[in-house]
């Protein structure tokens, strides 16, 4: 973004001196979102980049910080508190040894040669006014200092003689309690040979004592050392130069669970008298356990703090440093994080460029209207308008491809085509068969057989079909024959229309006379048995549909077979052909006659009744009277008729048929010339 | 072969056999006195206390405030013993205030004459008996050597167990694992805890007294001190009453129990039969006379008793009905004395 455009952009908040005072603050809005849009599209990458890096760092700073700091808290602190619990056995072992130092330095005492030799000399008489000598320094039956170091500096040191009453008295302080001065013979016994933990004027205390015998055995005298487990015992016992590390004794008061602080080696910090519980928010607390010396007349428990307070200091000291190694980290990270941006957007750019030469150069798409904005910004739209150009170029491509492909299919029909045709050619000429085509240009011969019949027809358009399939065409040629034409188009091309044209004339002509001779007689030209079945069939329906009836006449020539046997088959066959004759005279031309075998005839009549029938049948015979006149000779023939009437004698085919040849043979039989069924 | 002697061989032969195993036994017996402490203490002996003291009456601590019955228990009683008190005071109607201690704390409340009933993990001692103060004895429970649980020593004898303290072994490789291997090269830690030095019993019955420990010891105040030590140092040996042990393992870390002799101290039998021969004894106190007895605090440590009789086992306590039968010494109540 230039200054110059980012002036441009700045321009939508300035006041203008001759903005009405009343203002839309939704249009405001709108503007000031617009602005922010446009100056985040065109602010450079990197420094959006590093502006949201540095944000979401300071973020995730803050978070990791936080998390970071309670973690490493509470690490600490579960650490720090098992060190303590390691600390605080550590702490109660020297402890132990501490109290047990009293009674070795009892122990040390009778070793030394200073100490039996004043212990021997002295002769303490049991009924002596007691006088109790006192030293503020070490006596001389007191181990030299040098020994004594190893061991402890006892509270005081007390002699007694054999009657256990005390004789001399080493006090660092001065004044003794009189429990000690007096000491009663259960503490003498319970501190006889280890060190006893006592109660001594509600003060907890560690008293040893031991006899001491001369070289015959005698009692002699008893040591006992005692010291009063105070701030300075502990010190002295723990051994602890960190002020941090605190150790106290506790014991419960009225309350066996509410554990109180009796001393402790920092009274300042951890006053007697305070309650565990209230000293657990400022310190880490442990090592509760009991100390089961077994000669402690007093419950004692030895507890060990850390200050919370340090753990808390230690804590941020540790965490500050890191912190600092972080701060110092962060602009290394910041720099490095812009160097790889700056040549991430150099990539991006590169990029860019590609894009554009590729659409300009190998797509043929002209780059213009180049967006503004980030380097993402305008990859992201050079991109975009690189997938809309190869798509766009891929769909023309289809395109351009798929009308080729029906031109191509097109060509290849038409070469199929004009093959076909020209094969067509070929074949309907040997055939004979013409072919004609009709285009815009009119109708056209397509072969030789054509042109021969529009010479003999008149022209090429008597065979126009129009837009018939295929047509039956009656011409007359030019001499007036009958010519039968069959057109027909199949319609092979689309421009150009084909008839194929065959002179069916005597196909015509020879299908026809098969077809009549079917049906008919050849002798007498009359219809056979088919065509009467089928008419009689035809005349059974009407029948049956107009209540119509008809009369079926079944008809023999008398005596036939001796014409035949005399006169011969030549005369047989006249006789057949004018009995036929003869009787289709007499007959409409809506009835039928038909020779239905040898000299057999049927005659099927439409007739009201059987009166109209044998009206008819008369007529018939009537026509039987003249004498048929063959090679000269009159030969004189008679026919016998019978007659079934539809539907009183039948309303079948072969009903009628039997029945009108029964009625005939009765007539036959008894020379009637006819007879009528009548159920015989 | 037995069979083909004669009657007079046979007898002759029989009396050697007895004679030479009462000789070992004897001399193991001596082996143990030699070095091992006093298990009891002569119970006719008792601390002399001054005259005003007999006629002082039981007063409680403040803690214990209008209680029926006040107990003093030292830590190893007081985990075993408390729930039976507690259901006893539920099912009685009876206010029961419990003292948890040590040996030392409950005989100082005794001596003080602040507690009905007192608990204690080792035998009496003189400076523990006072007039009119009655031991009932309600059990024994071994006293185990602990090693760390990846030591390869399994078992020890007992003679070796008192060399280790007293610091004659100094090497676990001079031990041998059970399939005969030599332990590890490794110095051999010594912990102790030499709690009640001046009371019989306890670990006295390993070495009498403090002075017969190698000076190396590491010695300390606390039971679960014990556990951890071992349970964290692999050249460590101590030894600890097996409730605790199995109380602080939880805590403190595992540590593995040795047989002494090849026997497992866990098999109360062993223990019976003083084939295993570390345990301290566990007793309750009453008072006697009049004016200090409490016949409620009677009838719960007589109902404490039966409860161990019963349940002792659970309790890792050999009872005292068993003691009797194997022939352990018995004054009243009070175990005074080992079976011969």
């Amino acid at each position: 973004m230039t200054n110059k455009d980012f002036c441009k952009s700045l321009k939508y908040v300035e006041k203008k001196d001759d903005e009405p005072a009343t203002r839309n603050p939704k249009l405001e809005t709108r503007n000031m979102k617009e602005i922010i849009q446009n100056l985040n599209k065109r602010t450079p990458l990197t420094i959006k980049m590093s502006v949201v890096i540095v944000i979401l760092g300071v973020l995730a700073w803050i978070a990791f910080d936080y998390m970071q700091s309670r973690a490493f808290k509470n690490i600490f602190q579960a650490q720090l508190f098992e060190k303590l619990t390691h600390q605080a056995i550590e702490d109660r072992i020297s402890f132990n040894q501490h109290i047990r130092k009293h009674h070795q330095l009892v122990a040390l005492f009778f070793t030394q040669k200073n100490f039996s030799n004043y212990v021997e000399e002295q002769m303490w008489l049991q009924d002596d006014a007691i006088q109790v000598k006192y030293h503020r320094r070490p006596p001389a039956w007191f181990p030299p200092a040098s020994i004594q170091r190893a061991f402890i500096q006892p509270h005081c040191v007390l002699l007694l003689d054999a009657q256990s009453r005390v004789r001399e008295v080493y006090s660092r302080s001065g004044t003794l309690s009189p429990s000690l001065l007096q000491p009663s013979s259960l503490l003498l016994a319970k501190s006889r040979g280890q060190s006893f933990l006592v109660n001594i004027d509600d003060a907890p205390y560690v008293v040893a004592s031991d006899p001491y015998a001369d070289s015959q055995g005698r009692l002699r005298a008893t040591l006992m050392v005692a010291s009063p487990i105070n701030d300075e015992f502990l010190i002295a016992a723990v051994d602890s130069s960190d002020p941090g590390h605190i150790v106290a004794l506790v014991a419960p008061e009225e309350d066996p669970q509410v554990l109180k602080v009796v001393t402790s080696s920092n009274l300042q910090e951890v006053p007697a008298g305070s309650s565990i519980e209230s000293l657990k928010s400022r310190y880490l607390v442990t090592g509760e356990e009991f100390f089961d010396y077994g000669a402690s007349d007093i419950y004692i428990r030895l507890v060990s703090f850390i200050s919370a307070e340090e753990v808390d200091l230690l804590t941020k000291s540790i965490i500050s440093s890191q912190q600092k190694q972080r701060i110092y980290a962060a602009p290394v990270f910041i720099i490095a994080f812009g160097l790889l941006m700056f040549w991430i957007t150099r990539r991006i750019e590169r990029l860019t460029r590609y894009i554009i030469e590729f659409s300009q150069n190998k797509l043929g798409v002209k780059q213009e209207g180049l967006e503004k904005g980030d380097q993402l910004y305008v990859l992201e739209s050079r991109f975009h308008r690189l997938t809309e150009d190869v798509l766009e170029s891929r769909e023309a491509l289809i395109r351009e491809a798929e009308r080729r492909l029906v031109l191509e299919k097109e060509r290849i029909e038409m070469l199929e085509k004009e093959r076909q045709l020209s094969l067509l050619h070929s074949v309907t000429e040997i055939v004979g068969v013409g072919v004609m085509l009709k285009s815009n240009g009119g109708l056209q011969a397509a072969n030789k057989p054509m042109e021969n019949f529009a010479e003999v027809c008149g022209g090429l358009s008597v065979f126009d079909i129009k837009d018939a399939q295929s047509l039956e065409l009656n011409l007359l040629d030019k001499k007036g024959n009958k010519h039968v034409f069959d057109v027909s188009s199949p319609k092979i091309l689309k421009e150009k229309k084909i008839f194929l044209v065959q002179d069916v004339t005597k196909i015509k002509a020879h299908t026809e006379a098969l077809e009549y001779m079917a049906v008919h007689d050849a002798l007498t030209g009359l219809p056979n048995r088919i065509l009467l079945y089928d008419r009689l069939n035809q005349a059974i329906l009407a029948g049956q549909r107009e209540r119509k009836p008809f009369a079926l006449l079944m008809i023999d020539v008398d005596r036939f077979k001796d014409i035949n046997d005399t006169l011969g088959h030549h005369a047989g066959d006249i006789v057949l052909k004018q009995v036929g004759a003869r009787l289709e005279s007499v007959i409409r031309q809506a009835d039928t006659i038909a020779r239905i075998g040898g000299d057999e005839f049927a005659i099927l009549l439409s007739v009201p009744d059987i009166e109209v029938a044998k009206e008819m049948t008369h007529r018939l015979l009537s026509t039987m009277k003249q004498p048929i006149i063959i090679d000269g000779n009159n030969l004189y023939v008679k026919i016998s008729v019978g007659i079934a009437l539809y539907p009183v004698h039948g309303e079948d085919t072969d009903a009628l048929m039997k029945r009108s040849d029964v009625a005939m043979y009765v007539a036959k039989r008894g020379q009637s010339g006819f007879s009528v069924y009548n159920g015989y | 072969m037995f069979h083909r002697l004669s009657l007079v061989k046979k007898v002759f032969l029989s009396l050697s056999a007895a004679l030479i195993l009462s000789a070992v036994t004897f001399a193991q017996q001596d082996t143990l006195k030699g070095l091992r402490g006093p298990a009891f203490s002569d119970p006719s002996k008792i601390q002399e206390m001054p005259e005003e003291w007999g006629k002082q009456p039981i007063k409680y601590e403040a803690s214990a405030g209008d209680a029926d019955i006040a107990i003093a228990l030292d830590q190893q009683m007081y985990p075993a013993l408390s729930p039976f008190i507690r259901e006893y005071a539920k099912s009685h109607n009876l206010k029961i205030a419990i003292n948890e201690g040590t040996c030392g704390i409950t005989t100082g409340m005794l001596s003080r004459k602040t507690a009905d009933i007192g608990g204690v993990c080792c035998p009496p001692d003189v400076t523990d008996r006072f007039r009119g103060l009655q031991y009932h004895t309600i059990g024994i429970m071994s006293l185990v050597i602990i090693v760390h649980p990846d030591n390869p020593i399994d078992n020890i004898t007992f003679e070796q167990a008192q060399k280790i303290f007293q610091g004659e072994i100094t090497r676990w490789s001079e031990l041998k694992t059970a399939d005969g291997k030599k332990g590890p090269d490794t110095p051999i830690q010594v912990i102790t805890r030499l709690h009640c030095k001046i009371r019989p019993g306890h670990w006295r019955l390993l070495l009498d007294n403090e002075e017969l420990f190698t000076p190396g010891i590491t010695d300390v105040g606390a039971i679960p001190d014990m556990i951890f030590q071992v349970a964290a140092n692999q050249r460590a040996i101590g030894n600890e009453l097996v409730s605790m042990v199995y109380q602080y393992e939880k805590n403190k870390g595992k540590v593995k129990i040795l047989k002494i002799n090849g026997y497992n101290p866990l098999e109360l039998s062993n223990l019976l039969s003083l084939k295993y021969p570390l345990y301290h004894v566990y007793s309750l106190t009453t008072w006697e006379e009049k004016w200090v007895a409490n016949p409620k605090a009677k009838k719960l440590v007589d109902y404490l008793m039966q409860e161990v009789e019963l349940q002792g086992s659970k309790l890792y306590l050999v009872p005292v009905s068993q003691l009797k039968k194997a022939g352990w010494k018995f004054k009243g109540n009070e175990l005074i004395g080992e079976p011969r």
